[in-house]
C-alpha cells in the first residue's frame, strides 16, 4: 500500500520534472539558435528574437510534446483504479460498513440541496430512497453472481490459497494447482499464491 | 519567414526514421539533430521544432531512445539522446518499410520502363 502511494508520489514528481526539463531543452534550442546566427554576424538581440520567431509558438510545442506523455500516465492510473477495485473487493464488508453511513450522510445533504430543484417529489421520500437502494444492491449481486455462475457453467470448481501451509497441503489431497502466482491477488505483500482445481470426478 | 522553394514537407512518420538515423552516429540534442537533418538533406528538408520535440519524447517513451543531461561542447547544459538496443531494431524496421513504399512508388510512378 505505502509502496503504491510511493510511486504515485515518484511519478507526480516525474511529470514535473519532466515539465521543468522541457522547459530548459527549449531555452537550450533557442540558446543555440541565436549563438549560431551571432556566428554568421547578426547582433546578440537580433539574433535571439531571429531564433524566437523561427521555433514557433513555445506554448504550443510544449502542449503538444505534454500530450506524449499523457497517455503511460493514464494506464498508470487505471492501474491504480484496478488496484483500489481490488482492495474494496478484498475488504468488503468493512466497505459496505464505511459505505453505507457515508452514502446515507451523503445522500441526505445531496437531497437537501436538491429539494428545491425537484418537482412535486422529496428526495427523502422513502420509496425513491427504498428503490435507489435495491437498484444498486441489484447491480452489485450481478457483478458477484455472473462471474461465479460463468466459473460454474465451465464447470470448474476452484479456489485460491494465499496461504503457505495450505500451499503445501492442498496438493497432497489431490487439489491440482491451475497456476502458481508471485504477485498479489487480494494482498498486497506478495505471498506464493496457487489458484487450485478440484479434478472432476468424470 | 523566408520560404525556400527546394524545402519538402515531411511526410507523416517520416519523421522518427530520420531521427533514429541521425541518432546512429552519436548522442545528439533537439538543435543538432534538426541541424544534422537539414544539412545533410541540402537544405530539403526541415524540421518544425513542433514536431521534433514531441517526436523525440515518443521515441523515449517507446524506449527507442534514451537521454542524458550532459555539457555541450560550449559548456552549456543540454539534453542529449542516444540511440538504444531496441531503437536499433525498430530503425532496421522502420528502414526496411521505407524502402518498401519508396520501391513500390517508384513502380507505379514510373510502370514498365
Amino acid at each position: 500500500m505505502l509502496h503504491r502511494l510511493r510511486a504515485r508520489l515518484r511519478s507526480l514528481w516525474r511529470w514535473r520534472r519532466q515539465e521543468s526539463d522541457l522547459a530548459q531543452e527549449i531555452q537550450f534550442h533557442l540558446s543555440e539558435e541565436a549563438d549560431e546566427r551571432v556566428a554568421a554576424g547578426c547582433s546578440p538581440d537580433q539574433a535571439r528574437l531571429a531564433a524566437r520567431r523561427d521555433f514557433g509558438n513555445v506554448a504550443s510545442v510544449r502542449a503538444r510534446t505534454r500530450d506524449v506523455w499523457v497517455w503511460p500516465w493514464l494506464q498508470d492510473l487505471g492501474q491504480d483504479v484496478r488496484f483500489a477495485c481490488r482492495l474494496l473487493a478484498r475488504d468488503r464488508w468493512f466497505t459496505l460498513a464505511a459505505g453505507l453511513p457515508v452514502g446515507f450522510a451523503g445522500a441526505f445533504v445531496v437531497g437537501k440541496v436538491l429539494e428545491g430543484a425537484l418537482l412535486r417529489t422529496s428526495p427523502s421520500d422513502p420509496a425513491t430512497l427504498a428503490s435507489i437502494i435495491a437498484l444498486l444492491l441489484g447491480v452489485t449481486l450481478t457483478a458477484c453472481v455472473v462471474p461465479a455462475r460463468r466459473a460454474a457453467h465451465a464447470g470448474v470448481r476452484a479456489g485460491y490459497s494465499g496461504n503457505a501451509k495450505m500451499n503445501k497441503l492442498l496438493p497432497s489431497l489431490g487439489f491440482i494447482p491451475v497456476r502458481r502466482l508471485s504477485t498479489p491477488v487480494f494482498n498486497e505483500r506478495p505471498v506464493l499464491t496457487a489458484i487450485y482445481c478440484v479434478p472432476s470426478t468424470a | 519567414m523566408t520560404v525556400d522553394k527546394a524545402r519538402i514537407e515531411l511526410l507523416q512518420g517520416t519523421l522518427d526514421l530520420l531521427i533514429l538515423s541521425t541518432l546512429v552516429f552519436g548522442p545528439s540534442h533537439g538543435h543538432a539533430i534538426a541541424r544534422q537533418i537539414r544539412t545533410v538533406s541540402e537544405e530539403v528538408l526541415h524540421v518544425e521544432t513542433g514536431s521534433l520535440y514531441p517526436a523525440l519524447h515518443r521515441l523515449e517513451a517507446h524506449g527507442w531512445i534514451a537521454s542524458d543531461w550532459k555539457l555541450s561542447d560550449k559548456g552549456k547544459r543540454a539534453k542529449y539522446y542516444r540511440l538504444t538496443r531496441s531503437g536499433r531494431t525498430q530503425l532496421v524496421h522502420e528502414q526496411s518499410k521505407w524502402d518498401q513504399l519508396t520501391a513500390a512508388m517508384a513502380r507505379v510512378l514510373r510502370p514498365a520502363e
